[in-house]
């Protein structure tokens, strides 16, 4: 992947990451905040339940210990039960006895207060069957229908026979046949049901005996004060909803019936339940001391708004983290163009610069790394760019395989160092006789073309060309590349300079311009050689006396005439491989010890018939010159008047005809000019 | 004879309602030929005194619309001799047994302990309650006594004892006579304590020593 793509798929990975464990805090934070909210309106409504269950509960025992302790009472059930007839009822038959007792509590149990609205009372024989009850009027016909039919008002009696003096539980309220009419006044809800035995005391051996019992439900729960914890309550019997808060809302019997379901459970803790897919708390209400029966109680606190904040605060989010991930999105477009072009730039650069395109820069003005990148590409291009130039310029010196040996710093060594070379002179006869008879463009255009073809020789003979000045080249063999034969191929090299510059200057002839000829000087000796010269201007070249007599013999050969003039050194290196006759002992300007000069004649085995013969010649004309027969000698060297030594030699012996050189000359001839 | 009489309790002029003058034993009344009759309902006497002249007897009825509503007549002196047992509408009335000694007797239900009355024997028919009176003062009227020495008996339920005044008749003269009674409060309410015939009390007390029905303020 590229570098732009992935850095903003880090980034942008990087934020939604962000967002999210944003969000997740937020709700976390939203969720604590909530949750002693609610744990405080579950808290209140259960202790307003609670509370009011006492209250109902303190209620009924106030009803319920005269009830249970009202001599008629105990007397009217203790003959219903047929034990005895204390109030003088009557009745032969358990039915007659029944009747009485019943009308007789008919008769004044209506003295007991009870609110029509709310209570309910009833007096309950041993038999479990209804004896009196009052639930507003006319309702004993319902009651006594509860009572036979009722689960709940059985477990309680259940509880109080087996046992328990009192007993208490929750009670729905009197569960109607569906065809009966509605008990007048009583409304289904929660009730606080509680009974009491009723104990008809007898002296006898049997003791106190159970004649029946008091039951009392006293005042239906309020709804109206658990709705204003905030939270809300639903009552069921038996899985069905009795009574809720919910009631009176939107999809409020929805909530009931699926709160009603979730208490159906029997759950033994508060949780977390979604009713009707609204989010709430639950806890099922445990009221201490009470007859486990069918009824059971729930508190329930709505998350709805919780939820709600923490959707808006998480909506919230995801807009700034939106927006965010557009921003870090640009910024990451961005940042990577930014990051990338520069790279990409210098890819490409790179990739021109392997093509071999040196021209290339890449914009530097970055202060940072990538600048840093591009400014260090650029001085390397520079320096790619400075050492091809290099080696084009040691191209027009150097063989190219030198050159980029030398380039390349392989092999080769351009320290300063003394070794064995061989170097060469060479200067065009008479140039500045050419140079005035020509325009500067005219004499440029030759020179180059004279130069070029020198140098391209010179090159193929493995030499390093040092230096021009003007028409003169310096050359040498044997530095820096090692060349165990230079002295012979500077010989070989300067033999087929010379066939080239004379082809030139007949060319040149050829074509109406100046002819010319060129002079050569060749030694071989210890240099010194290396880079010399300032730091900005470095010149790789050869200094010493070697190169010196290099430069004087090159001169040397207007003495005598030649071209190509060579020092013994030199000769006696490349005799097996050229042809060369003595020309002379020369003692050049500054040197005590005098040099036996050759001069090149050919490449060996190479000599015409006539050269041959001007060599023996001119080699036993030497001989008797420096011998002092110099009338002898004359006639030799004047028998070969196109020679130029011949012709030199010949002066010289006139010279010495007239004026003897003196007694210890040893045929040396010492030179007046460089 | 005739005249005025107050009733006063605690010294103040209070109703005079259901006050009974009548004219002492100097005059021997014949035996009523019918029982007097007092009916119950509504769980109530329907008369607070009813005279009877000696030798009578008293009819009590079960007049309730309900049919399941029992009474129990019974006066809390066992010398007296009255208690009905305990009936219903559909039952027989009950029928005192001749009432002879002279002098108020209290009956009460002993299933509804809010039910009382005075059966009060006469010793002829020279008597008149004042069952029409409104405020502390009424006035009576006796007529056609026998002319001498008597004693004019005044009584409230209301007063410890009934009051006896000499009167001396003459023949084809009005007597005028006003008589205060005196009477306290606490005679009065006493009647209301009352247990059960068989000594009990009709309801057992409230855990605040009140009892359940008397003050609906103690269950709101």
């Amino acid at each position: 992947m590229r570098f732009g793509p992935r850095l903003f798929l880090i980034l942008s990975g990087l934020i939604v990451a962000l967002v999210v464990l944003t969000a997740t805090i937020a709700s976390r934070i939203l969720q604590r905040t909530y949750e002693p909210v609610s744990q405080r309106a579950i808290s209140a409504a259960s202790a307003v339940i609670l509370s009011t269950i006492d209250d109902r509960d303190h209620r009924a025992r106030l009803l319920l210990r005269p009830l249970t302790n009202d001599a008629r009472i105990k007397g009217g059930l203790t003959a219903r039960a047929g034990l005895a007839d204390p109030e003088g009822l009557g009745g032969k038959t358990d039915e007659e006895r029944t009747k009485n007792a019943n009308d007789y509590f008919e008769s004044f149990v209506d003295e007991y207060w009870v609110d029509d609205e709310q209570d309910v009372m009833m007096l309950v024989g041993a038999d479990g069957t209804l004896a009196y009850g009052e639930a507003g009027d006319g309702a004993r016909s319902l009651l006594e229908n509860e009572v036979m039919n009722n689960l709940q008002v059985s477990t309680l009696l259940g509880a109080i026979a087996t046992g328990n003096e009192s007993a208490r539980m929750l009670w729905s309220g009197p569960r109607l046949r569906s065809d009966a009419p509605v008990l007048p006044g009583l409304t289904k809800g929660l009730y606080l049901a509680a009974g009491s035995r009723v104990v008809f005391h007898t002296s006898g051996i049997g003791g106190d005996e159970v004649v029946g019992a008091a039951l009392v439900a006293s005042h239906r729960l309020e709804l109206e004060r658990v709705s204003a914890t905030g939270a809300d309550a639903v009552f069921i019997d038996r899985g069905k909803p009795i009574d809720s808060t919910f009631r009176s809302r939107d999809a409020g019997s929805e909530i009931e019936d699926a709160a009603a379901a979730w208490l159906a459970t029997k759950p033994t803790g508060k949780a977390a339940v979604t009713l009707a897919g609204v989010p709430h708390y639950a806890l099922p209400l445990a009221v201490p001391g009470l007859v486990e029966g069918p009824v059971k109680a729930g508190v329930f606190y709505s998350r709805a708004e919780e939820f709600e904040r923490i959707k808006a605060a998480q909506t919230e989010l995801a807009g700034i983290g939106l927006g965010v991930v557009l921003l870090a999105m640009g910024i990451a477009v961005a940042l990577s163009r930014n990051l990338s072009r520069p790279i990409n730039q210098i890819s490409e650069a790179a990739g021109r610069v392997a093509k071999g395109d040196l021209q290339v820069t890449v914009p530097a003005d970055r202060k940072d790394e990538l600048g840093d990148l591009a400014r260090r590409f650029n001085e390397m291009v520079q320096g790619l760019k400075e050492r091809a130039l290099a080696k084009d310029a040691l191209g027009r010196y150097l063989s190219p395989e030198m050159a980029t040996d030398v380039v390349g710093g392989k092999g080769l060594s351009m320290q300063g160092q003394r070794r064995e070379l061989t170097i060469l002179f060479c200067d065009v006869a008479g140039f500045t006789t050419i140079s005035e008879s020509l325009e500067p463009e005219a004499l440029v255009e030759l020179l180059n073309q004279y130069l070029d073809a020198m140098v391209k020789v010179l090159l193929a003979h493995g030499a390093y060309v040092d230096k021009f000045e003007g028409d003169a080249i310096m050359a040498f063999w044997n530095a820096p590349r090692d060349s165990a034969d230079h002295a012979t191929r500077a010989c070989l090299s300067i033999l087929e300079m010379c066939a080239e510059a004379k082809r030139i200057s007949i060319e040149w002839k050829a074509a109406g311009k100046p002819g010319f000829g060129v002079r050569y000087g060749l030694n071989t000796g210890p240099a010194i050689v290396g880079n010399m010269g300032a730091t900005d201007k470095i010149n790789y070249t050869a200094i010493g006396d070697t190169v010196n007599l290099a430069s004087r013999l090159e001169g040397a050969n207007k003495q005598y005439g030649t071209e190509l003039m060579i020092s013994e050194e030199t000769y006696a290196q490349a005799k097996d491989h050229v042809e060369a006759r003595e020309l002379d002992l020369l003692q050049v300007k500054g040197k005590l010890k005098p040099v036996r000069v050759f001069e090149l004649l050919a490449r060996k085995g190479q000599l015409t018939g006539l050269q041959q013969k001007v060599r023996s010649d001119f080699a036993a004309g030497l001989k008797a010159y420096r011998e002092r027969r110099f009338g002898e000698a004359k006639a030799i060297f004047e028998s070969m008047p196109a020679d130029g030594p011949s012709r030199t030699f010949a002066a010289r012996c006139d010279r010495f005809l007239a004026q003897p050189p003196p007694a210890d000359w040893d045929g040396t001839y010492a030179m007046q000019t460089k | 004879m005739e005249g005025v009489i107050t009733v006063k309790r605690d010294g103040q002029p209070a109703y005079a309602k259901n006050t009974l003058v009548y004219l002492g034993d100097t005059v021997e009344g014949a035996k009523p030929t019918k029982p007097a009759l007092m009916a119950q309902q509504g769980r109530a006497f329907d008369k607070v005194v009813l005279p009877i002249v000696r030798r009578g007897v008293v009819r009590f009825t079960n007049e309730e619309t309900l049919e399941n509503i029992y009474h129990h007549v019974f006066s809390p002196d066992p010398k007296v001799g009255i208690n009905s047992k305990k009936y219903r509408p559909t039952d027989d009335p009950y029928d005192t047994r001749p009432l002879d000694r002279v002098g108020p007797i209290t009956v009460f239900c002993d299933i509804h302990k809010e039910m009382i009355s005075t059966v009060y024997v006469v010793p002829n028919d020279f008597y008149t309650l004042l069952s029409s009176a409104e405020g502390a003062t009424a006035p009576y009227k006796l007529q056609g006594i026998p002319a001498g020495k008597h004693k004019l008996t005044v009584w409230h339920r209301s007063a410890k004892a009934p009051l006896e005044v000499d009167v001396v008749i003459q023949d084809g003269k009005t007597t005028k006579l006003d008589i205060t009674l005196e009477g306290t409060t606490e005679i009065e309410a006493s009647l209301l304590k009352h247990q059960r015939r068989d000594k009990v009390d009709y309801r057992a007390l409230m855990p605040d020593g009140g009892s359940p029905g008397e003050s609906e303020d103690k269950w709101k």
